[in-house]
C-alpha cells in the first residue's frame, strides 16, 4: 500500500502541473484526480491542499460537495442509473431498485469484490433514449428491469477477459487538445476570414452530396459512431468516392485543394451534431436527395451506400416520411440556435466557415465598433435562454457601465451546467456547434470589452468538454481567439471549466463560486453579478443557447430573431421534448407556439391508447401543466403565470402512467440532494416536504398533511436564499393546484397511475395459461404455480418490479390499486 | 472584505459625510450608505431575531430569521422579503420588520428549526416566542442540534485555522473535520463551541486538558510559587473563571492558590502578578527570556561604554530589527511566512502578556514588541486578553519614560480573516522593524560607524546633529539623550508632577495594592531595559514611585537599589521628601556620562550635596563624588536582575537600606547589579562585586 501510494502521489504531482497553483484550479484538479484514481484518496487531497495553499478543510468541503467526486474507492465498473425526469417517468426507479437487488448493494455502494459500483446520475442528457443506464462508458438506452441481469453478467465477463483490468485511465483533455487537427495559420484580418469562407462554400457546392450521420446525444447512445464507421468501410468497399473532411489541408494559407475535388465528385460523410429526432436514432440523412433513415444499425451501412450509389432510397429504413423537409417533426420548427447543429461536422472549423461561421465576428471587427454589436443584441429583444429570461442587451449594457465604473474589464461566462434533468439542448449545442458558441462568446467579449471568459460545462458531458477544448485550440491557432484576434487590438482568452456535478451550480452566483474553486453555494443577489461577480469583477453570464444566438443576430441583424416570437418574448426557443411522447427529440420553435402544437403536432402526442396527463417544463424549478393549459403560448410570462416556468427548455410529457404525486416527490427528492444546504427553508423544508410526500405515497397521509406541505412550500418560496430554493416548491404547488384529486386518491389509499409501490399490488388474472415464464423470471420468487395452471403472486414477497408483467406472453399480470379484490 | 466585521461593530449614527434616510417601522432613521438593514435596526433598538449573525463575522444570510419586508416609493408597489443582515440600505427605503408577512415567514422558518433541534433550548424558546407549531413535521431524533448556521466554520476560517468545514451538501450537509478524523489543524481555541447558538459542539475541560473535535489539548495551567507570592490578589482579580483566589496560609500569610484541575490555562493571572510568583506551564518566564534573547546575538554594548575609554566592539553591518510577536494560538502564525527576524510567542491567550514581559522584549534587543488580540467575543477563555491591551499601554508609557519610542510596544487587534494576524505583523514590521537599525547619517564615514548588535539599539559615538522632530530617539545617540533629559524634566513638572498623577497619566492602576506593586516589580526590568538600550535617563519619577511601592512592601528607607545598571548609567533614587527638597535645590538630573565627557556642562549641579548610598565598589564613590554628592558604602546590591523578590531578598534589602539610612544617605546609587543568569559580559569597568 505504501509503495502504491508513493506511486499514486506522483500522479497527483503530474496533475498539479497542469493547472496554475491557485484556488480556482481546485475543482479541475480534483476532477483529474478522480478520473485518474477513480476516487479521491485522502492523501491526494492533503497534497492538493498543500500545493494550492488552501486549508485542507476547504478541499474536503469541495470534494464532498460535488457529486462527481467520491472519497471511497470505486468498483472496476461504475454503473450509473440516469435519474433524469424523462428516465424517471419511464421507470428509472425500477432499474435502480433492481440493480441494487442484483448487486446487493445500496445505491452509491460498491460490491464487496470491487467489481461494480452502483451510482445514480442526475441526467446524462440522453433523455430521448430513456431510461438510460451507463455501464462504464457505455450507454444503454430504453432499458427494462428484465435486461439488467444480462447487463451485469456481460460486465462480469468483460472484467474477467484478459487485459480488461489494465484499462488505462482516459487521456486527459489537455493531451487530446495537443492532437487536434492540422494547425491552420492564423487569419491576419477579417478579410481573410471572408475570403476563406467564400472559398470553402464554393468547395462545398462542388460536392456531389452529403451523408450526415447524426452524432447527437441520443444517437450516440444508440450507436451512431459505429454506423458512421461502417458507412465509411462500406463506401470504400463499394468504390463510392467519400471524404470525411471538407478541405483536408492547411486552409488558412488560402491554397485550397479544389482541383482534386473537381476531378472526382465526392460525397462528404460527416458525423454531425444533433439532428433533432433523437428517439428514432441513429439517424442518417442523405443530401441532396433528402432521405432520412431512422433506427439505422451498423449492418445497414452497406444497403445505404448501395442506395446512394444507385440513387435508390432504402425504403425499410425510412421513417414516418421520406425526408426531413416534409417530416411532421420538422414542420413548424424554425431553427435559429440550431441552424448549424445537425448539418455539419461539429469538429471542423472549415465546415463552420463554409456555412458563414465567424463572418459575424469578421464583420464586427471590420467595422471596429463594439457598440454596434451591443446595439444589435439589444434591438433583437434577446432574453436569456437559461430560464429567467432577463433581457440580454440590458445585462450587457449594465456590465459595460459597471466595468467602466470599476475600471476593470468584465468576465464573460457561458453557463453550460445544464443541470435540469430532462434537458439536453445545451449539450447538443456544445457538442454539435462548438464553434457557434465560441463565436458568440468572442462577439460578446468584443462588445463588452472583456479579455477573459469561461465556459462552465457539466462534467457529465465529457464529449462537450472535449469538442469545446478542441475547438478552442483550433480557434486560437486560427487567430480567432487569444492575442490580437484577426489582427485587431482585441485579445480574448477562453477557457473551459468542468463542473463537479452539482445542480445548484447552474445558479449564477453558485457557478461563479464554483469557478473560483469553492463549494457552489449561492449568495444573495443584493449586489448583482454584472456589477460584482466572478472574483468580484463585473461579470456577464449567459446560457449556451443565448450565446449561440449571438452570431446570427450580429450577422443577419436584429430582425433575424426579433421578427419571430411574441411581443415580450422574441425569437425562438429550443426544447428537449421527451418523456411519454411519440417523437421525442430536440426542437426549436418560435416563441408563442402553443404547448399543444409542440406536443401533438411536432411531438406526435402520447402513445396510442394513452391519455395525455401533464407536461412538465422548466426542470425541477418548473411546474406540471394539465391538458386545459395546453393552449398557452410558450413565452416567459405565460408559463410563469400558469405556475410553471420556461426554464432552460426541458419539456417532459407525461401520460396516464405517470403518478403526479410521484413526480412531485421525485423533484423534491432530487432537490433535497441538490440543495446546497446553506439556507434553512430550502434544506430543512425540502426534507420535511419529502417525508410528507413519502407519507402520501404510502397512503398514510391525512388532509392536514397536504396543508402542511403547502405551508412549508409557501415558506420556501418566500424565504429561501436563491432561485433553487425559491422555485423548489413549484412542482409540488403546481401538482397540488392542477392534480389535487390525485393527492386525494392517495389519501384514500389508491394510486390512480399505478405507480406508488405501497399502494399497488400485482395479480395474475384468469387469462393466465400457466407458461411459467414469470415464475422463472421473478427475482424474489414471489410467483408460484404449476405448468398450465394459473399462477399466483405472494404480495408480501413481491417487490413490484414489473418483470413478470414484461415477460408475460398473454398479458395476464394486472396491477391494481385501491379497493380490495 | 477583511475590515468589514470591525466596521459593523461601529454602530454610531453617521455624522457628516454621506448619509441616507430610510423609514423603518414608521421611524425615519439615518444611516451610512451600504450599511445593512440589521445594523441600522440594532442601532435604533429595533429587535430583529438572528441565529447566523455574529458581529465579528461576515454575514451570510443562512438562517433566514432576519427577514424583513421592504419597499420603496419608486418600486410601483412592489414589496419583497429580504434578509436584514445582508440587505444594504438606500435612500428612501421603507422597511417593515414586523408585518404579518414577515411574522409568517419567520414562523415558518422557526417551525422547521424547531423540528430540527428539539434539544436546543435557544431554538425552542425562539420558536415559542414566534408561536410556532410543528405538529405535522417530523421531529429530528438524531440528537444533533446543529442548524448549520455556519458560525463555527466561519469563526474557524476567520480567526483560527480552518480546521473544521462543512461537508457534503443538501440534507446530508454537516459540520465536520476533513475525512472525519480529529482535525490536525485544530488548535483547541474552542471558538467554534463559543459561537455555536445551540451548544451542539461538544467541548470542555477534562482532568488534563481541553477536549474538542475528538482531540485533547493539554492545558497550560498557571502554577504559583508560594515563596514569591505576596498575597496581593491581582491574580484573583484577573482570573476570568474565578479559579485563582487568595487564602490564608497556616502561617497567617496571605497566599494565592490556583487549583490545577480547574485552571483553564489562559495565563491572565500570570500577566497580572506583580511579584512574578505565577508561572505558566509550557510558557515559563525563564524560557521566554531565553527565547527573547536571540541565539548568537552579540552582547549589547552600552553607548556610554563605547563613549568612554572602553574599546568598542568591532563595528558590524547594521542588522534588521528583531521583533517579538505575542499571539494567541489561533492567530495562524505558526505556519505562516513571517517577516524575517520575527520571534513568535504563541500563548493560549495573550492575556499572559505582562508589562515586564513586554519590556524585557525591548531590553533583550527587540526592535518592537507586538501583542495580537484575537476578538475576545469568540474566545473560550473569556476575553482574558483584554488586560493585555492595558498592559501594552502601560509598557509603552514606561518605555517612553525610558526614552524609547512608545510605538514599539503595541497591542493590535488584527483585521478579520485568516490572514489578518499576518497582515498586522507585516504592518508592524514595516513600521517598527522594517528598516535596518543603525544610522547611515553623517558625512564622515568614520563617524558613521554604527554599533548595532541588536534591534533598536543605536550607539553613536560621535554626536551628530539630527532633527529630532522626525527621527526616533533611539537612532540618534547622545544628543537625543540630552534632549530626552530636558524633555523629561519638563514633563516631570507639567505632566508628571507626582506619583498619583503619573499613574493616572500612564493609565496604571493606582489605588489597588497590585498597582504600585506592579510598578515596583517593574523597576529591575526597566533598569535592565535601560541598560540594554544604553539610555542614560532620569529615573526620578520612577524612583519616586518605587519608594512608595517599597513602602507598600514594607521597605521603608531613604533610597532604593535598582539592579541591572551598568557603569555609565546614572540612577539616583530619592525618598519623596528628599526629592522635593533636592528639586528645590535645583537638582533635576544628573548624567555621569556627560560629566565625564564634558557634554553635560549645562546641566544642573546640586547646590547641596547629599549622601548617596552605593555598593562600595572601586569606581562608584568616585562617580558619586564627581556628581557632587557624598558616597556611602552599604554593601552589595540587594536586588537581583529579575523583578522577583523573595522574602529573603526583602530582608536583605531592608538591611541594606537600614545601613544607608543610618549613614544618612538620601539616595542610593546602583551601578553594579548582582550578577545573575542575565549578566552581561563585556564591561571592563565592572567592580567585581558579587
Amino acid at each position: 500500500m505504501g509503495l502504491a501510494m508513493h506511486h499514486d502521489l506522483a500522479r497527483v504531482e503530474e496533475i498539479l502541473q497542469r493547472y496554475p497553483r491557485q484556488e480556482s484550479s481546485l475543482v479541475m484538479i480534483l476532477q483529474d484526480i478522480q478520473r485518474s484514481f477513480a476516487y479521491l484518496p485522502c492523501e491526494a487531497l492533503e497534497r492538493v491542499a498543500a500545493a494550492l495553499a488552501v486549508p485542507s478543510g476547504r478541499v474536503f468541503s469541495v470534494a464532498t460537495f460535488y457529486k462527481a467526486f467520491s472519497l471511497e474507492p470505486q468498483g472496476r465498473t461504475v454503473i450509473h442509473v440516469c435519474k433524469g425526469t424523462a428516465c424517471h417517468v419511464r421507470g428509472a426507479q425500477l432499474l435502480e431498485d433492481e440493480l441494487s437487488r442484483i448487486l446487493d448493494v445500496p445505491p452509491g455502494g460498491t460490491t464487496p469484490d470491487g467489481a461494480f459500483t452502483l451510482r445514480t446520475v442526475n441526467c446524462v442528457g440522453a433523455c430521448a433514449m430513456a431510461p438510460v443506464v451507463v455501464s462504464g462508458e457505455q450507454y444503454h438506452g430504453e432499458m427494462r428491469p428484465s435486461q439488467l441481469e444480462r447487463l451485469i453478467r456481460r460486465g462480469r465477463r468483460a472484467q474477467a477477459a484478459p487485459g480488461a483490468a489494465a484499462e488505462a485511465p482516459p487521456a486527459p483533455v489537455a493531451e487530446a487538445t495537443a492532437a487536434a487537427p492540422a494547425a491552420p495559420a492564423a487569419f491576419a484580418d477579417p478579410e481573410a476570414v471572408l475570403a476563406r469562407s467564400r472559398e470553402l462554400a464554393a468547395l462545398g457546392e462542388r460536392l456531389t452530396g452529403r451523408i450526415l450521420v447524426c452524432g447527437g446525444p441520443g444517437c450516440l447512445a444508440a450507436g451512431a459512431r459505429e454506423v458512421h464507421g461502417e458507412l465509411l468501410t462500406a463506401a470504400a468497399a463499394a468504390g463510392l468516392a467519400v471524404r470525411v473532411e471538407l478541405a483536408p489541408c492547411d486552409h488558412a494559407s488560402g491554397q485550397g485543394n479544389g482541383g482534386r475535388l473537381a476531378e472526382a465528385p465526392e460525397r462528404l460523410l460527416s458525423l454531425t451534431g444533433c439532428q433533432g429526432l433523437c428517439q428514432q436514432g441513429p439517424l442518417v440523412r442523405i443530401e441532396p436527395e433528402d432521405l432520412l433513415y431512422t433506427h439505422v444499425k451498423p449492418q445497414d451501412a452497406g444497403a445505404i451506400i448501395e442506395g446512394v450509389r444507385v440513387g435508390e432510397p432504402v425504403s425499410r429504413l425510412l421513417g414516418e416520411s421520406r425526408g426531413r423537409r416534409e417530416h411532421p417533426f420538422h414542420a413548424g420548427q424554425q431553427p435559429r440556435a440550431l441552424a448549424y447543429c445537425g448539418h455539419a461536422d461539429p469538429e471542423s472549423l472549415d465546415d463552420y466557415l463554409s456555412r458563414g461561421g465567424f463572418l459575424a465576428l469578421a464583420q464586427a471587427l471590420a467595422r471596429g465598433e463594439p457598440e454596434v454589436v451591443l446595439a444589435e443584441v439589444e434591438a433583437s429583444g434577446l432574453r436569456g435562454r437559461g430560464g429567467a429570461g432577463f433581457p440580454t442587451g440590458r445585462k450587457w449594457r449594465t456590465a459595460v457601465r459597471a466595468a467602466a465604473a470599476a475600471g476593470v474589464p468584465p468576465y464573460v461566462l457561458c453557463n453550460g451546467d445544464e443541470g435540469d434533468p430532462g434537458a439536453f439542448m445545451d449539450r447538443a449545442l456544445m457538442e454539435g456547434a462548438p464553434f457557434q458558441v465560441i463565436e458568440g462568446l468572442v462577439l460578446g467579449a468584443w462588445a463588452l470589452g472583456a479579455h477573459e471568459g469561461y465556459i462552465y460545462v457539466r462534467a457529465e458531458y465529457p464529449l462537450a468538454v472535449e469538442r469545446l477544448e478542441r475547438a478552442i485550440a483550433v480557434c486560437r491557432r486560427a487567430g480567432l481567439l487569444g492575442e490580437h484576434i484577426l489582427g485587431r487590438d482585441f485579445s480574448f482568452e477562453l477557457r473551459i471549466s468542468r463542473g463537479g456535478g452539482a445542480f445548484v451550480c447552474g445558479e449564477s452566483t453558485a457557478l461563479m463560486r464554483s469557478l473560483e474553486g469553492k463549494v457552489g453555494e449561492p449568495r444573495a443577489k443584493y449586489v448583482r453579478s454584472v456589477e460584482r461577480g466572478l472574483h468580484d469583477r463585473p461579470t456577464v453570464l449567459n446560457n449556451v443557447e443565448t450565446w449561440a444566438l449571438v452570431p446570427g443576430i450580429v450577422r443577419h441583424g436584429a430582425g433575424w430573431l426579433a421578427d419571430l416570437g411574441t411581443e415580450r418574448s422574441r425569437g425562438t426557443k429550443v426544447f428537449s421534448l421527451v418523456g411519454q411522447v411519440q417523437r421525442s427529440g430536440l426542437v426549436e420553435v418560435p416563441m408563442g407556439t402553443t404547448l399543444r402544437q409542440l406536443i401533438f403536432e411536432i411531438g406526435g402526442g402520447v402513445a396510442p391508447g394513452r391519455i395525455f396527463k401533464a407536461v412538465q417544463t422548466g426542470g425541477p424549478s418548473g411546474g406540471c401543466l394539465p391538458e386545459p393549459q395546453l393552449d398557452l403560448p410558450i413565452d416567459f410570462e405565460a408559463l410563469d403565470a400558469a405556475g410553471s416556468m420556461m426554464g432552460s427548455g426541458g419539456m417532459i410529457v407525461m401520460d396516464d402512467r405517470t403518478c403526479m404525486v410521484d413526480v412531485a416527490s421525485y423533484f423534491v427528492d432530487f432537490l433535497r440532494q441538490e440543495s446546497c444546504g446553506k439556507c434553512v427553508p430550502c434544506r430543512l423544508g425540502l426534507g420535511q416536504v419529502s417525508e410528507l410526500l413519502a407519507k402520501v405515497k404510502r397512503g398514510a397521509a391525512v388532509a392536514a398533511d397536504l396543508a402542511a406541505i403547502e405551508d412549508i412550500c409557501l415558506g420556501m418560496a418566500e424565504s429561501s436564499l436563491c432561485g433553487l430554493g425559491k422555485s423548489a416548491p413549484n412542482p409540488v404547488l403546481s401538482t397540488l393546484r392542477y392534480f389535487r384529486e390525485e393527492y386525494e386518491a392517495h389519501l384514500a389509499g389508491r394510486c390512480p397511475a399505478l405507480v406508488c409501490k405501497d399502494l399497488i399490488r400485482y395479480e395474475i388474472d384468469e387469462t393466465c395459461e400457466g407458461c411459467m415464464a414469470c415464475v422463472k423470471r421473478c427475482p424474489t420468487g414471489a410467483i408460484s404455480g404449476q405448468k398450465e395452471q394459473r399462477h399466483t403472486i405472494d404480495a408480501d414477497l413481491c417487490t413490484r418490479c414489473g418483470i413478470c408483467r414484461a415477460v408475460c406472453p398473454t398479458d395476464s399480470v394486472v396491477v391494481l390499486s385501491g379497493e380490495a379484490t | 472584505m477583511s475590515g468589514r466585521p470591525q466596521e459593523r461593530r461601529v454602530a454610531s449614527e453617521p455624522v457628516g459625510g454621506e448619509r441616507v434616510d430610510l423609514v423603518m417601522d414608521g421611524r425615519t432613521l439615518a444611516a451610512r450608505p451600504g450599511e445593512t438593514v440589521l445594523a441600522v435596526a440594532r442601532r435604533a433598538g429595533i429587535e430583529i431575531p438572528t441565529l447566523c449573525d455574529h458581529p465579528d463575522l461576515e454575514p451570510v444570510g443562512a438562517c433566514r430569521l432576519c427577514l424583513v419586508e421592504i419597499t420603496h416609493a419608486d418600486w410601483q408597489g412592489w414589496r419583497g422579503l429580504v434578509t436584514a443582515c445582508l440587505y444594504p440600505v438606500s435612500e428612501g427605503l421603507e422597511v417593515d420588520t414586523r408585518s404579518e408577512r414577515v411574522h409568517q415567514a419567520r414562523r415558518r422558518v422557526m417551525s422547521l428549526l424547531a423540528a430540527r433541534c428539539p434539544g436546543a433550548p435557544v431554538i425552542q424558546e425562539l420558536a415559542r416566542r414566534h408561536g410556532v407549531e410543528r405538529e405535522r413535521l417530523s421531529i429530528s431524533a438524531d440528537g444533533d442540534d446543529c442548524i448549520l448556521c455556519g458560525l463555527c466554520v466561519r469563526v474557524c476560517e476567520t480567526y483560527a485555522t480552518s480546521a473544521i468545514t462543512t461537508l457534503n451538501r443538501g440534507d446530508t450537509k454537516a459540520v465536520g473535520s476533513p475525512a472525519d478524523r480529529p482535525p490536525d489543524d485544530c488548535v483547541g481555541c474552542g471558538a467554534c463551541a463559543v459561537v455555536c447558538p445551540t451548544g451542539t459542539i461538544a467541548a470542555g475541560r477534562t482532568a488534563t486538558g481541553y477536549e474538542i473535535w475528538q482531540r485533547s489539548f493539554a492545558t497550560s495551567v498557571a502554577e504559583i510559587d508560594g515563596d514569591h507570592c505576596i498575597g496581593c490578589g491581582a491574580c484573583e482579580e484577573a482570573c476570568p473563571f474565578h479559579v485563582a483566589r487568595v487564602t490564608l496560609a497556616p502561617d497567617g500569610r496571605r497566599v494565592a492558590i490556583i487549583p490545577v484541575e480547574h485552571c483553564r490555562g489562559c495565563g491572565a493571572c500570570v500577566g497580572a502578578c506583580p511579584s512574578g510568583a505565577i508561572d505558566q506551564r509550557d510558557h515559563a518566564w525563564a524560557d521566554l527570556q531565553e527565547r527573547l534573547r536571540a541565539p548568537g546575538e552579540p552582547a549589547v554594548v552600552p553607548a556610554a561604554l563605547a563613549a568612554t575609554a572602553i574599546p568598542s566592539p568591532p563595528a558590524g553591518p547594521s542588522a534588521p530589527a528583531r521583533l517579538a510577536v505575542l499571539a494567541c494560538h489561533r492567530s495562524n502564525l505558526g505556519a505562516a511566512e513571517l517577516p524575517a527576524r520575527v520571534e513568535l510567542f504563541e500563548f493560549p491567550c495573550t492575556g499572559r502578556a505582562s508589562v515586564p514581559l513586554l519590556l524585557s522584549g525591548l531590553a533583550a534587543g527587540c526592535g518592537g514588541v507586538l501583542v495580537l488580540g484575537r476578538h475576545a467575543a469568540t474566545c473560550r477563555l473569556g476575553g482574558a486578553e483584554d488586560p493585555a491591551r492595558e498592559r501594552a499601554v502601560q509598557a509603552a508609557a514606561l518605555a517612553e519614560l525610558g526614552g524609547l519610542d512608545p510605538d514599539r510596544v503595541r497591542f493590535v487587534t488584527p483585521p478579520a480573516g485568516p490572514q489578518g494576524p499576518l497582515e498586522a505583523v507585516r504592518r508592524f514590521a514595516e513600521e517598527v522593524g522594517g528598516g535596518h537599525v543603525g544610522t547611515d547619517e553623517g558625512d564622515d564615514p568614520a563617524s558613521d560607524r554604527t554599533v548595532a548588535p541588536a534591534a533598536g539599539v543605536h550607539t553613536c559615538t560621535q554626536p551628530a546633529r539630527v532633527d529630532t522632530s522626525t527621527q526616533r530617539f533611539e537612532s540618534e545617540g547622545l544628543d537625543t539623550t540630552l534632549e530626552l533629559v530636558s524633555r523629561l524634566s519638563e514633563r516631570s513638572d507639567s505632566r508628571v508632577p507626582d506619583l498619583r498623577g503619573w499613574l493616572e497619566a500612564a493609565a496604571l492602576p493606582e489605588a489597588r495594592p497590585q498597582g504600585p506593586a506592579l510598578v515596583a516589580g517593574l523597576l529591575p526590568v526597566l533598569s535592565y531595559a535601560a541598560a540594554a538600550l544604553c539610555r542614560p535617563v532620569v529615573w526620578e519619577q520612577i524612583a519616586g514611585q518605587a519608594l512608595a511601592q517599597l513602602a507598600h512592601l514594607g521597605l521603608s528607607g531613604a533610597g532604593i537599589w535598582t539592579g541591572g545598571i551598568d557603569p555609565g548609567q546614572m540612577l539616583v533614587a530619592l525618598s519623596a521628601a528628599d526629592r522635593e527638597a533636592l528639586r528645590a535645590d535645583g537638582l533635576e538630573s544628573l548624567l555621569l556620562d556627560d560629566l565625564l565627557r564634558e557634554k553635560g556642562a549645562g546641566l544642573g549641579r546640586p547646590k547641596t550635596p547629599v549622601t548617596v548610598a552605593c555598593d562600595g565598589s572601586a569606581d562608584q564613590p568616585a562617580l558619586i563624588e564627581a556628581l557632587g554628592h557624598r558616597p556611602v558604602d552599604v554593601g552589595p546590591d540587594p536586588l537581583g536582575p529579575t523583578f522577583r523578590m523573595t522574602p529573603a531578598d526583602r530582608e536583605r534589602a531592608e538591611a541594606r537600606l537600614a545601613v544607608a539610612d543610618r549613614a544618612g544617605a538620601v539616595a542610593l546609587y546602583c551601578a553594579e547589579p548582582a550578577r545573575g543568569p542575565g549578566a552581561r559580559p563585556g564591561s571592563g569597568r565592572r567592580s567585581g562585586c558579587s
